[in-house]
């Protein structure tokens, strides 16, 4: 079976939430769990994992599409899908683990 | 005469196989400024990529909902989505089928201008907001 965070990593998610529906099976389980993640999107929508933030930064237009060519690009080589901002996020983080590392 | 209590699961053959996963899918009916979308479109695709990698799913219509979107100033957006669910055996739940059901929630969040695009596996909750182009 696939862990929380391999499968948050394979949708791409920006959050994962807990939902307090024991049994959701049947019409009204799936009504129930519906209510669930309809209430949950209502109080908290948007809210990065807990041990990640979520922070606007300015890039040029053209940076951002080489961003968006880059990861085009990546995801047709038949590894999983990656977007623009997952892979700035990705280099960042390998520039500061080269920049502590030097 | 006093019958003996039975296990309705056990009669009907109906208790889950052990490592089955459930995943459900929600597929909005409208976007994010609160315009109706192509929804029985989606509906199909999203059945069409579940049939294809789980062998099988369901759409169940409709669930009501609401959405607010704080990237335009927390404007409440009242929603009537499609349930989606499949049931998965472990094997089949793979990162391979995974990535390709994002290729599919991706197109969907993108092209239908979607805020986020929810899914459920094993009561949690993923919320996708990031969409990949094509």
């Amino acid at each position: 079976m696939l862990t929380e965070e391999e499968i948050r990593q394979a949708l791409h998610a920006s959050r994962v939430v807990p939902l307090a529906v024991a049994n959701p099976h049947g019409p009204l389980g799936l009504e129930q769990l519906a209510a669930a993640v309809a209430a949950h999107r209502e109080h908290t929508p948007g809210d990065p994992p807990t041990d990640r933030v979520r922070r606007p930064i300015d890039l040029p237009v053209q940076t951002w599409e080489k961003l968006q060519a880059l990861a085009a690009a990546a995801s047709e080589t038949g590894t999983p899908p990656i977007s623009a901002g997952e892979l700035a996020a990705a280099i960042i983080e390998q520039y500061l683990v080269d920049a502590a590392s030097t | 005469m006093v019958e003996q209590s039975c296990d309705p699961q056990t009669i009907f053959h109906s208790a889950l196989p052990v490592g089955t996963s459930l995943i459900v899918i929600f597929v909005p009916s409208q976007d994010r400024d609160g315009q109706a979308i192509d929804q029985d479109y989606w509906v199909d695709e999203v059945l069409t990529t579940l049939g294809r990698l789980f062998r099988g799913a369901t759409a169940y219509p409709r669930g009501r909902g609401v959405w607010r979107d704080d990237a335009k100033g927390g404007v409440l957006l009242k929603e009537e989505p499609v349930i989606v669910f499949s049931y998965v055996s472990g094997e089949s739940l793979t990162t391979a089928a995974l990535a390709e059901l994002y290729r599919t929630l991706s197109r969907m969040g993108r092209q239908a201008n979607q805020g986020e695009i929810g899914v459920v596996i094993d009561g949690k909750y993923y919320g996708i907001t990031e969409y990949v182009e094509e």
